[in-house]
């Protein structure tokens, strides 16, 4: 019975924190050269631009996952150095499992044989970046964001939640060779609040990425990209009032708790831009994962994270 | 179309249209020599091609790189006599490059600055007469720094920091190589 009810738990933990790899693809403050790196610049003051993020996550533990993570985004610049944003998220699923450990998956598609299709409006994101140092005069460049996120549909199984996160990002960015070669690192913590039947989560995650970036030739970029995520949680069982017993909780801000899993990512990135418009795409695979009760395999982890990341964002000046 | 051809297909297509620029040209060469010399006759071509040595001498003076060896000059006459050098030259924007004109007076001051061609969705505020004014009356050996002798324009930083290059690194040229 008690091992039952460790493995409800468990399962609730691994559903709730595969939604938070929703959170990851946050809304972009400025002309990105990565999919999820981001950069210190913000845009001017007055200016408007519109954006689309589409980010394919593939593949589990077996081939069949197809998880397709939309942002619909506009941002405005307030002043120069200031920039609001706000987004929709749109989920839409197409996988189907032959493995039943490969939870809660296999359970939400109906079992053996079962699929699970479908698109879904996923959540609401808002948030504001401020430039505090320029890139193209300063020793460094750098930028914080604060964005609040809301989450009503797990992106993996499109069950209900109630989910709101708090993020804060840094931003650094250093050009080089006349700013035709940019690096940037993007450290970021989020603050989570999730609730889902019986189990409520506090959880604290990183994501770190990295990218670096060569201008080629006029309009185009080619360069890599890295990604670390985690998170460090133990979920409380609201029957028994009880935390998972192999799990330390995180108590935010920022007393971190167990790892439950983490995973890292590396791809080539590239990027084009006319003047009123302007695109990136990527394809980010995973290097390493783990977790103590993640489903790993082979050093990666393939069931909260996926093998590859495939990302095309499109922005659009107005 | 399936969404693997459509991922494919997005990159190849912008990259074969991405041929001629959508440029907002200001000047041509014509209308520039008019501009900042409106009382020339005529024009003598003084374009050079910079030694290795050359280029790391304008290096070291003006403090930036030096990318290209060929630098398009001439010299501008009126009856009276020598008016002035002008050249033409671009600087890196954001994505595309920026063309743009420097005129010095005979002492080798600076007599005026035009922006050619602008292609960047944002920054053609270095346009402004007001932002161009301050480099009036520079030469080659005076400091010439982004906000110190020159006032950066907020939002348009990468072509302000790049046009201040550039006028000091033709400065310098003018000073070491012609």
């Amino acid at each position: 019975m008690m091992k039952a009810k460790t493995l409800k738990i468990r399962r609730y933990a691994v559903l709730a924190s595969i939604s938070m790899l929703a959170l990851p693809t946050v809304a972009h403050a400025d002309e990105s050269l990565w999919i999820y790196t981001k950069g210190a610049e913000t845009l001017p003051k007055g200016e408007t631009e519109v954006k689309a993020n589409l980010i394919s996550r593939r593949g589990k533990a077996d081939s069949g996952y197809v998880f397709n993570d939309l942002r619909l985004e506009v941002e405005r610049g307030i002043t120069n150095r200031l920039t609001v944003y706000g987004e929709v998220a749109i989920f839409n699923h197409d996988y189907a499992t032959t493995n039943p450990d490969l939870q809660p998956f296999f359970d939400t598609q109906g079992g053996v044989g079962g699929q699970f299709r479908k698109t879904q409006i996923g959540g609401l994101d808002a948030g504001i970046k401020y430039n505090v140092l320029s890139p193209y005069k300063d020793p460094i460049g750098l930028a914080v964001s604060l964005e609040w996120d809301h989450r009503f549909k797990y992106r993996l199984d499109g069950s209900e939640i109630n989910q709101d996160a708090v993020e804060l990002q840094l931003h650094f960015q250093k050009n080089f060779l006349n700013n035709q070669l940019v690096l940037a690192f993007s450290p970021k913590i989020e603050w989570e609040d999730r609730k889902s039947p019986g189990i409520i989560e506090k959880e604290i995650a990183l994501d770190i990425t990295a990218g670096v970036s060569y201008r080629v030739a006029p309009k185009w970029y080619v360069g890599g990209e890295f990604r670390h995520q985690s998170d460090y949680l133990s979920p409380l069982d609201t029957v028994t009032g009880e935390y998972d017993p192999n799990l330390k909780p995180s108590k935010l801000p920022f007393k971190f708790g167990s790892q439950y899993q983490n995973g890292n990512y590396l791809g080539p990135t590239v990027h084009f831009a006319e003047k009123k418009f302007w695109a990136t795409a990527g394809a980010l695979w995973q290097i390493s994962g783990g977790g103590e009760f993640a489903f790993n395999r082979n050093g990666k982890n393939v069931d909260e994270h996926e093998k590859v990341h495939i990302g095309l964002t499109v922005g659009l000046e107005l | 179309m399936d969404r693997r051809s459509f991922i494919v297909a997005l990159p190849a297509g912008l990259f074969l249209s991405s041929g001629p620029a959508h440029a907002t040209m200001y000047f041509t060469g014509d209308a520039v020599k008019k501009a900042l010399f409106p009382g020339a006759t005529r024009f003598v071509d003084r374009t050079v091609t910079l030694s290795k040595e050359q280029m790391k001498a304008i290096a070291k003076a003006a403090g930036t790189r030096v990318t290209s060896a060929k630098v398009t000059a001439l010299d501008a006459f009126s009856a009276s006599g020598k008016l002035g050098t002008l050249f033409i030259d671009k600087v890196y924007g954001k994505h595309e490059f920026i063309t743009y004109a420097v005129a010095l007076d005979a002492g080798g001051g600076v007599r005026g600055i035009e922006i050619m061609d602008y292609r960047e969705s944002y920054g053609d505020q270095i346009r402004l007469p007001k932002w161009r004014a301050q480099f009036a009356g520079k030469r080659s050996g005076q400091a010439l720094r982004i906000d110190k002798e020159i006032k950066n324009i907020s939002g348009a930083t990468l072509s302000c920091v790049h046009i201040t290059e550039g006028v000091r690194r033709l400065l310098a040229t003018y000073a070491l190589a012609l």
